[in-house]
């Protein structure tokens, strides 16, 4: 997924430098500061958690901490609001299973 | 809405299958679907409180914010009154998670620390 | 046109449900009337706790029943209720706590015997992993836990109303008409029930109900508030309470933390209850009670609190519910008052208010709980 480097009516934009962080593991830049669900969003990651009851994907919604569709375990802490919590350098992002980090097979963990 | 729209969706509501139509996500914080509610709404439960307590929607992390319109809708059309003649959920502090931690120390000075 | 019934129940709370349930379950014709909803006041704003340990004396009997009756609820009922019995822990972090301790816990169980135990810190560490250092010992009751009292009170509804009881909600009870001191209906602001027998299960409205027929009871509602947190992975099971009496709650099956606590002012905070559904939130209430769980639980610190609720205890003088017929009634029976932790004995309520109403010896002597003990009745 391409970033707007450039928008016909917002212009340009400054963002913070750019910054390792690991999602799952792997290895990722984002910019420093930025939602993390904008640095997710930008390396083409749109699933960012699967549900306790029904293991269904979710990814963003709201984007705007509202709606907490886009929680992600930040740093082992879970239920984060990833499309307001701002990225930080050597972040470790994992997907949310649940409540917690271990994958869980068929409806309910 | 046009007459032509109205006919239209009520026209696709009669194609749609009425079991996709009950496992529509109304709660998607705990995942509960237009058919648990309306089956809560059959038993003795009437207000959107009641439908809150028993199935828990609205109960989730955003605490109703995304589901409560759907919710008071399903109990108005239910309860065969307008939506605004519906008792909403009960709004409570605070609007936004707050870890416990900064809860605690009772004045807005730095972001968690950990201690 | 007045309708005929065996039993008017007033109150739609979890006591007088169970008591609903009690009395269709025997075939009586039962109408629950509520102001404005099942589970609306006390019932629905509740630690859900189901405990034994350091209730006053007279209560535990009707505790120790109702703990083996929650053993089989959900089956009874066909409604989950959360039940779970994973025990009571009540902190101490002094070595005076833990003698008075010691000794409350061996009075009980000599008393009672009620399966309870003094727990040291090494022991107490096995049972919790998360507690402060400075925890040095609990009390310790095995059989103790914790219930959901939302699903329990529309569990014992729905139950009594397939047996063929009436549920009325947002109906106001507005008189109860006696006839040579004796019951003989129930006005509403809709009908009029006629009946030989009110069960007042009215909770915060307990003392209005009663002072209908002529009686009254010292009761005073205290406000006092719960913070919820967010639901994570479980963490420990047991129910918590302090030696201190500063805060109590637990983990829920859905993982989230309910804890309620004592701040010291709670008889003099005004809530501004007026009927409805929107009570104030005093904030700093919720920040006392975070800085008092995380002295014990100091790891709980970066759990997010997504809500606060208020609500009303029915605080009786003495502290326990006033329970039983009242002779010079005849036809009332007082099922109200029960000062913060009606949840925990509602299915024994329920057995023994039903076994009041239809003449039978109750499992339980209600005796301590008599509408007399304040005072001559009239």
């Amino acid at each position: 997924m391409n970033r707007i480097s450039e928008h016909p009516v917002l212009g340009t934009f400054a963002k913070g430098r750019s910054v390792v962080f690991r999602l799952d593991g792997r290895a990722m830049e984002g910019c420093e500061g930025e939602p993390i669900a904008a640095a997710l969003r930008a390396a083409g990651v749109l699933v960012h958690r699967q549900t306790a009851r029904r293991n269904e994907p979710r990814g963003v919604f709201c984007a705007i901490g509202r709606c907490t569709d886009c929680v992600m375990v930040v740093d082992g802490r879970p239920n984060v609001r990833t499309c307001v919590e701002p990225l930080r350098e050597g972040m470790q992002i994992q997907t949310q299973y649940g409540l917690g980090t271990l994958r869980h097979e068929g409806a309910g963990s | 809405m046009s007459t032509t729209s109205c006919a239209n969706v009520s026209r696709a509501r009669s194609l749609a299958d009425q079991e996709s139509l009950d496992s529509l996500v109304i709660c998607r914080c705990e995942e509960v679907s237009r058919g648990e509610i309306l089956a809560a709404l059959e038993t003795g439960v009437s207000s959107v409180s009641g439908v809150k307590r028993v199935t828990r929607a609205g109960m989730g992390l955003c605490q109703g914010q995304t589901c409560g319109r759907l919710v008071t809708s399903l109990v108005a059309e239910t309860t065969g009154q307008r939506a605004d003649q519906v008792e909403p959920l009960t709004a409570r502090p605070p609007v936004r998670p707050v870890p416990m931690a900064v809860l605690a120390r009772d004045r807005d000075e730095t972001a968690m620390d950990g201690k | 046109m007045a309708t005929s019934w065996d039993a008017v129940i007033i109150g739609a709370g979890v006591n007088g449900c169970a008591i609903a349930y009690n009395l269709a379950k025997r075939g009586l014709r039962v109408v629950i009337l509520d102001k404005t909803d099942v589970c609306a006041q006390a019932s629905g704003q509740n630690g859900g706790g189901v405990r034994q340990s350091a209730r006053d004396p007279r209560e535990l009997p009707l505790a120790m029943l109702s703990v083996s009756l929650f053993s089989s609820l959900a089956e009874e009922l066909d409604q989950d209720v959360e039940y779970v019995q994973a025990g009571n822990l009540r902190l101490c972090t002094t070595s005076e706590q833990e003698t008075a301790m010691r000794a409350a816990v061996a009075q009980q169980r000599v008393d009672f015997g009620l399966d309870v135990r003094y727990v040291d810190r090494g022991e107490l560490e096995a049972l919790n992993q998360h507690l402060a250092e400075w925890v040095v010992g609990a009390s310790y009751c095995p059989t103790d836990g914790h219930a959901n009292p939302l699903l329990t009170t529309y569990a014992f509804a729905r139950k009594a109303c397939e047996l063929g009881a009436e549920l009325r909600t947002g109906e106001t009870v507005t008189r109860i008409r006696l006839s040579r001191g004796t019951v003989r209906s129930v006005v509403t602001d809709r009908e009029v029930y006629s009946t030989g027998l009110v069960i007042n299960a009215a909770g915060i409205g307990g003392r209005a109900v009663a002072n209908m027929v002529g009686l009254d009871f010292p009761m005073t509602p205290v406000f006092t508030e719960v913070l919820v947190t967010e639901a994570r992975e479980p963490m420990f099971a047991q129910m918590i309470g302090t030696a201190s009496s500063d805060f109590y709650g637990h983990q829920t099956t859905h993982g989230s933390f309910v804890w309620g606590g004592f701040v010291g002012y709670e008889t003099f905070l005004h809530d501004g209850h007026h009927g409805g559904t929107q009570r104030p939130n005093y904030p700093e209430v919720a920040s006392a009670i975070c800085r008092t769980v995380l002295r014990y639980f100091p790891g709980l610190g970066e759990l997010n609190v997504i809500r606060t609720w208020g609500g009303l205890i029915a605080q009786v003088a003495d502290k326990v519910p006033v329970l039983g017929p009242v002779p010079e009634v005849p036809g009332y029976i007082s099922a109200t008052g029960f000062s913060g932790h009606g949840f925990g004995i509602a299915p024994a309520v329920g057995r023994v208010i039903g076994q009041a109403v239809l003449g039978e010896t109750p499992d339980v002597d209600l005796s301590p709980f008599t509408a007399d003990r304040f005072g001559p009745v009239h």
